[in-house]
């Protein structure tokens, strides 16, 4: 164990006597992981499939044989399943964040749960479409 | 009772100052954050629209989104938020990812350095690969 002098500055991640806690910790992994997900991921995917797909570059979306064909790869199943449910987690946290911004501050562990849940919600339903499609 | 005992006898009473609903438009800071966060709205929704072409796909009513331009506009506006998004929040790495080495942290520009070149990796090889996808004969 870490043990100090008086007025040593010891760093964090040496200090014995910090617990974790657990639950917070796990939240903020996931809004921080969604963060940098969405950051780095999703603008490629916007750019090819809502932008480029549109002005006629050849993309996956372009006819339902070849989404279909494109979807039923597992490894596309799990990019999109890990990207929805990362950026929807994240999209809770601001989101009640905001609201709280905007004076909503009256039920504030409501509008978390409410966030949160629809998140997780969220993230099942496009699991399972995502699953069973094509 | 004396006044200077009063005051010590109960709890301290705090002023707030209520900040009215559009305190963010006092200032351009507080302004660009609240956009900050209101870029999650327009990230969902686009991932929103997807999921609901892949159950359109499902239920076998998809049409081709070739020559779509309400889908470009909407995928526009969507994307430059997600950039605002991806611009600040990359911008943070630098403080919130502290990585022990030793007693230290790795210094704030590296780690930036890291968060910026994986974007443009991601963005160059993963586009490139999504591209290669709808060139890819059935």
């Amino acid at each position: 164990m870490a043990v100090s002098e008086p007025g040593e500055h010891v760093p964090w991640h040496r200090r014995e006597d910090l617990k974790p806690a657990v639950g917070h910790g796990f939240w903020w992994f996931m809004f921080g992981n969604g963060g940098a997900i969405a950051a780095i991921l999703l603008p490629v995917t916007i750019l090819v499939v809502g932008v480029l797909g549109p002005l006629g570059v050849s993309n996956w979306m372009e006819d339902s044989a070849h989404f279909a064909w494109t979807l039923a790869n597992p490894l596309i199943k799990l990019f999109f399943v890990v990207l929805c449910g990362f950026t929807f987690v994240h999209s809770a946290h601001r989101l009640q964040a905001m609201l709280f911004d905007f004076g909503i501050r009256d039920s504030t562990v409501l509008v978390q749960r409410a966030c949160y849940g629809l998140a997780i919600l969220a993230t099942v339903a496009a699991a399972v479409l995502l699953i069973i499609t094509p | 009772m004396s006044d200077a005992a009063d005051l010590g006898a109960g709890p301290a009473r705090t002023f707030r100052r209520p900040l009215g609903g559009g305190w963010f438009l006092r200032q351009p800071s507080y302004f660009l954050y609240m956009v900050r966060e209101l870029t999650v709205v327009f990230m969902t929704a686009w991932l929103v629209w997807f999921l609901y072409e892949v159950w359109l796909l499902k239920q076998k009513a998809f049409v081709s989104l070739n020559g779509n331009y309400a889908v470009l506009v909407f995928s526009v506006v969507c994307l430059l938020f997600t950039l605002y998004h991806a611009v600040t929040f990359l911008n943070l790495s630098g403080l919130i990812l502290r990585i022990p080495i030793g007693d230290r942290f790795a210094p704030a520009v590296i780690v930036k350095g890291l968060a910026f070149g994986g974007l443009l990796f991601v963005t160059v090889v993963g586009g490139a690969v999504m591209v290669y996808l709808g060139y890819v004969k059935l």
